[in-house]
């Protein structure tokens, strides 16, 4: 080959060739290097709060390593990062189901069957990440949706405790600020933290369910009431001005005794703590014809990989495993605030949610809905129709005939 | 003996035709093969990465493919139909082209006049060019946190506790949906006019400074030689310009996104955000698929008005 034209023209193609077949192989990932075994952790949780266990686990297993990623507890943001990685064929090697995730994961086939396996040991699965006899999520604790108050602001209005009645709760916004202060925010990034306790405390109440929503014998119109009623909140508790505002700048916002409620639940607690703000929770208020409620249910449950096998089969199992430990049970109600339903763990409810875990959530007096299909869609739309509606531009009646359309479009 | 040469019959005229005959024999197995070869890298690229996708999009897009399990169905045009009842889609549609026609506009307003200073001389006018280049640097998700804080609706929020301390009253920015939408395009504007201004400026540096000297020898005004002299020279640029604010501002996703997620409602939503979030986040592949095909369609469009723009523009003034 003397021709320094066919000598380029050679190199040309070989690299056309190499890029061809680089760009185009997965990205599977070696599985143990060194003899260390790396699995990647897509957590729910504040990465930060989250770091404990993972120091602690992995001082336990040296010949494991975890990567962490996170969402920093925006779930929204978390379902829809998760969802985008499965379809690009990136899903993490440790990850939490959801209900707006739950459906699409497990009947694509996309999370490991967890039955029988000795780190679901002492926990209870949530019948909604089950699919027959097989279990995909490892169920540890249960989660409360609650008001957060500052108890010195309510204080200065002459309150000790937040009213469990709508009227009364409003009077208090009222009270709050004639005195300067704001007096609730919420995130409206996603599905409405006060509105959806609502609707459990008026299907208590009325005996209804969501049933008929979901198997579309009734439409959202059944929710009208609710909507309306809740409705009344915007402008005397809740300012419009939340529209637009982070789930992250609101927490800031109480850090600062700049507000005097926001919804929450025991995730945050140990930041409030470290800000040294004096604060107790509470249920939202009933409505007329409800109960008063918390948002509730089981905790995202840890889910594995349905890839995953060999050594990172092994190292993942085993990292469930100390999960659902009494060392790491500890750790989570310690870090992340998370109220353990494991038997290998007796829960110290934290004081300050004590009263709300005694008499709600041991109660059964929580809830969270939970589509069973699309429940990505439907939080974005949620999300989009309140916000809408807090602005003045939708109202209940055409915030419930979008969210039919979204269900059935 | 004496040699005698004779000069072989030639016909001149077939001679004259295979001259002005491209020699193809030579070439092709030389620098032609040579050429081809070296296009071979771009056209696989091309292959993989554009051809492939566009034509697997145009196909999901006539499906309920959902991008999890293996399942297609053929749905006709039922993904497009769907696009055109659904208000929150045209509105992301609305915003798109409203931001990408209004930022180009006001980035290219702002931007000529601001190289025009920044190729005088002054003190600190290398620290200024500096400056107003690097705010265009950081990402535009990074940009877009970093003006949430300050656009903060509430009363606390940076811009209102200034606001406030000036007697004003506070501003629902990101909460009102014309507002937030202002506030999006404000921020693109903010990032990207200084590096707009640095590539006006090259080209200001190119102009001869004895066109102006002439020109003020003549008796022209300052404005007079804006318009005549450095106008029609920064033809070229406000073509490359535009060309880039109007494909930039068509795609835009992750400034708006970080900025407001969107909202509030759909106010901000962009067709990009759309794809991605029903497309990749909600898993309906098809829909996704139809929004992008209609989304390059649209593009097609803009950007062909916007050469034909251009072109006319740089002939009238060359």
């Amino acid at each position: 080959m003397n021709n320094p034209h066919r000598r380029l023209g050679v190199a040309a193609v070989i690299a056309a060739g190499a890029l061809i077949v680089t760009g185009c192989s997965g990205g599977s990932g070696d599985s143990a290097d060194g003899g260390v075994t790396t699995l990647n952790y897509f957590t729910w949780n504040n990465e930060a709060s989250m770091q404990p266990l993972v120091d602690a686990f992995e001082e336990a297993n040296p010949d494991i390593k975890i990567e962490l990623s996170s969402a920093n507890n925006d779930p929204q943001a978390y379902s829809e990062t998760l969802l985008a990685r499965a379809s690009g064929n990136q899903l993490p090697d440790v990850f939490h189901l959801s209900l707006e995730t739950a459906a699409e994961i497990i009947d694509a086939g996309y999370a490991y069957d967890l039955a029988g396996q000795p780190a679901l040991e002492g926990s209870t699965p949530a019948p909604v990440f089950m699919r027959g006899g097989e279990v995909y999520g490892m169920s540890l604790s249960a989660w409360a949706g609650v008001i957060i108050y500052n108890t010195d602001l309510l204080a200065e209005v002459g309150y000790d405790s937040v009213p469990t009645d709508l009227e009364g709760f409003i009077e208090l916004g009222e009270a709050l600020n004639a005195a300067g202060t704001t007096p609730y925010l919420e995130d409206t990034n996603g599905p409405s933290g006060s509105f959806i306790p609502m609707v459990g405390g008026f299907y208590a109440a009325s005996g209804g369910s969501d049933e008929g929503v979901f198997d579309g014998e009734e439409g959202f119109e059944t929710w009208i009431p609710v909507i309306e009623q809740w409705h009344g909140i915007v402008g005397t508790v809740l300012p419009p001005e939340v529209v637009g505002v982070s789930g992250d700048q609101i927490k800031q916002n109480f850090m600062a005794g700049q507000v005097a409620m926001y919804r929450s639940g025991a995730w945050d607690f140990p930041d409030l703590k470290s800000a040294g703000i004096t604060f107790s929770t509470a249920a939202f208020p009933a409505i007329d014809g409800g109960e008063a409620y918390v948002g509730g249910g089981a905790d995202s449950p840890y889910s594995l990989s349905a890839s995953l096998e060999g050594d990172k089969l092994d190292a993942a199992l085993t990292f469930l495993q100390f999960l659902n430990s009494e060392e790491g049970l500890k750790l989570a109600e310690e870090n992340l605030g998370q109220v353990s339903t494991s038997t290998n763990y007796d829960a110290n409810v934290d004081p300050a949610i004590a009263d709300v875990y005694k008499d709600y959530i041991q109660q059964g007096k929580f809830y969270w809905t939970q589509f069973p299909h699309d429940g990505s869609v439907m939080g974005a739309a949620l999300a989009a129709q309140f916000q809408l509606l807090i602005q003045g531009q939708a109202t209940p009646e055409e915030v419930a005939a979008r969210l039919d359309a979204a269900w059935n479009p | 003996m004496a040699l005698t040469l004779e000069a072989p019959a030639v016909d001149i005229g077939k001679a004259a035709r295979a001259a002005r005959r491209p020699r193809r024999g030579r070439r092709l197995t030389g620098d032609g093969v040579a050429s081809s070869v070296f296009l071979l890298p771009i056209l696989a690229v091309f292959l993989v990465l554009f051809a492939v996708p566009v034509v697997q999009t145009v196909y999901y897009s006539f499906t309920d493919y959902k991008g999890l399990a293996p399942v297609v169905n053929w749905v006709g045009f039922d993904n497009y139909v769907q696009i055109f009842n659904d208000p929150s889609l045209l509105v992301g549609l609305g915003f798109t082209l409203t931001f990408a026609l209004t930022t180009t506009i006001a980035i290219t307003a702002l931007a000529i006049p601001l190289a025009v200073v920044l190729n005088r001389k002054f003190m600190g006018r290398t620290f200024a060019r500096s400056l107003f280049f690097f705010v265009g640097v950081p990402a535009q998700a990074i940009i877009g946190l970093i003006w949430q804080y300050i656009f903060s609706p509430l009363k606390t929020g940076a811009l209102n506790s200034f606001l406030v301390t000036l007697g004003l009253p506070s501003v629902p920015w990101l909460a009102d949906s014309t507002l937030a939408q202002f506030c999006v395009i404000f921020v693109a504007v903010w990032a990207q006019v200084g590096w707009h201004a640095t590539l006006y400026l090259a080209y200001l540096q190119a102009i001869p400074a004895d066109l102006y000297e002439q020109a003020s020898i003549d008796g022209a005004s300052r404005r007079q030689q804006f318009w005549n002299i450095t106008m029609p020279e920064l033809v070229p640029a406000l073509a490359v310009s535009s060309f880039l604010l109007i494909t930039g501002g068509l795609k835009i996703y992750d400034l708006a996104f970080a900025l407001t997620g969107g909202g509030p409602g759909y106010a901000t939503n962009t067709i990009t955000q759309q794809i991605i979030q029903r497309g990749l986040s909600q898993f309906d592949y098809g829909l996704g698929s139809a929004l992008a095909v209609l989304f390059t369609i649209a593009c097609l469009v803009v950007v062909l008005l916007q050469i034909r723009a251009a072109t006319a523009l740089t002939r009238r003034y060359s």
